[in-house]
Order: structure tokens, then sequence, then C-alpha cells
């Protein structure tokens, strides 16, 4: 179980950090705007940006200003196939986990 | 190519040439679809409520893998006549507003969908976009009953108006017999 977990990238191991990447898998290659996330998280603006500072250093999100009119741009992310990857991972190591976990249990 | 050969004779008819790249692009094609499945014009693609909305994520990978002919407005698929003009009345009323096209598709899906009622959905629509003003919301409701065709408790308010009228004509009419 240890040697596998070192599989795992511990830096996504964040609760918050997961949901932003689980909510940018599900809308696949499209982008999702800066507000829809933190409003849609419950998030603070500083707490949600130095959670997806480390998505982007670490190449699990991209980031990019897009025009939205001609007085608007908004900033947008969307989960790249990097993220995609560890976030398959860690959910292969914890659902192994979980089902040995329950094993012992009874 | 099926599928998203509807949608681009749709965008055509529309006239609307979008550049998929763009994100306001892909916005206005995910809510159009979206709008036009709940009023009967059947697409074949499936949306569940995401942070903005309805959302299909398959659409979206269609677009991408048909960005060539999405940006060309490339079909085969012509549209039915009833179709053709459902397309146009959407045009007139939303005047294809990304604002007004969230609000639509999203209180479409809870009042058609969820089969939530007016008030519940209007609810669910305002917890989901807090950040939409109240009058731009009343006045997405209100532009979402003029593509709703009217139920069965309107059509009999409406008969119950006309025949008011009616009555009346007879009535007058008959004075100058």
């Amino acid at each position: 179980m240890i040697e596998e977990a070192k599989a795992v990238n511990s830096k996504i191991v964040s609760l918050k950090r997961l949901l932003i990447l689980l909510i940018l898998r599900g809308y696949g290659p499209e982008e999702v705007t800066f507000r829809e996330l933190t409003v849609g998280l419950s998030m603070k603006e500083g707490i949600f940006q130095s959670h997806i500072a480390l998505l982007i250093k670490m190449g699990y999100v991209k980031q990019r200003k897009v025009p939205f009119n001609e007085k608007k741009k908004l900033t947008v992310y969307a989960i790249t196939p990097e993220g995609e990857a560890a976030l398959a991972k860690f959910e292969n190591w914890f659902g192994d986990w979980a089902i040995k976990k329950r094993w012992e249990n009874g | 190519m099926d599928k998203i050969g509807k949608v681009i004779s749709i965008l055509k008819k529309l006239d609307y040439h979008p550049k998929i790249d763009s994100f306001k692009d892909r916005l206005v094609i995910q809510k159009t679809v979206s709008i036009l499945e709940s009023l009967d014009i059947k697409l074949g693609y499936e949306f569940s409520i995401h942070l903005r909305g309805p959302y299909c994520r398959e659409l979206t990978e269609d677009i991408y893998e048909n960005k060539t002919n999405v940006e060309n407005l490339r079909t085969n698929f012509d549209l039915s006549a009833k179709e053709e003009i459902g397309v146009m009345k959407y045009k007139e009323v939303t005047e294809l507003d990304p604002d007004y096209l969230e609000i639509i598709s999203t209180y479409f899906h809870y009042l058609l969908k969820e089969v939530k009622n007016e008030d519940d959905s209007i609810r669910s629509l305002k917890a989901l976009k807090p950040h939409l003003s109240d009058s731009k919301i009343a006045v997405g409701i209100s532009k979402s009953k003029e593509l709703l065709p009217p139920n069965g408790k309107q059509i009999d308010e409406m008969k119950k108006e006309f025949d008011e009228w009616d009555k009346a004509t007879v009535t007058d009419l008959s004075k100058w017999d």
C-alpha cells in the first residue's frame, strides 16, 4: 500500500484541490471561469487562488484570459491530460485502499 | 457527424459563425442546443446541471472533433420547416445574449427536466446564479415564457377570454337586427 501510494502525487491530496480537479474533469476540454469556480465551490478568492496556482504549477490545470465582450475579459481554467491522469491515479489508489479497509473491518 | 451535423445546420439558420477557440461562442452553442432540446427540437445530447447550468461534455467533444466543419458551417443536414420556425423564434426572443441564454437554459432544465414548479425553478436558478441581478433574471424568465408553447391552463384562460369577446360581439350586433 505504501509503495503504491508513492505513485500518487501527494500535492493533490487536499479536499479543495481534489474538488477543483473533479469539477474541471466534468467539463472535459471546456473551460470554466474564475467566478463559476469560486461561487460553485463556495471558496474565498484568495484561498482558491493559492490552490489553483499550485495545480497550474504542477501542470494539472491550464489558465488563460479570454475576451468575453468589448469590456470584459475572463480568466478561465481547464484540466490538462496530466491532471486527468493524476486524478485517475489517485482514485485508483484510494479505491484499492477503501476496499482493503472494508475487507479488514469485515 | 449526425448529431453535430444537425447542430451545424442550426448555427447556419441562426447565421452564427462560431470560432471554436472562443469561450463565448462555445457557451452560446451549449446553451442553444440545451434550450432547443427543451423546446422539442431533438438533437440527441444529454445535459446535466454543472456550475454554469446545463452542460453536455459530449457536445464540447464533438465541437472540437469537428472544428473545421463547425467553423465553416459545413453540413448536409436539413432542418424541417417546423424546426426552422422554432430556431428563428429562438433567435428573435433571445438575441443570442449569453446572460439570457444562461437563464433560459437553466430555468427550462429545472422546470421541464426536473419538473419543478415555477417558483421552485426560479429559486433554484437564483441559487445557482447569485451573480445575476433580479431584473436580469425577471427578463430572462419572461423570455423563457415567450418561447414555451402555452400549457393547458393558459389555453383554457385564453379560450375563456375569447368566448367573452365572442359573446360581447354577438350581443352588440344583435342590437342592429
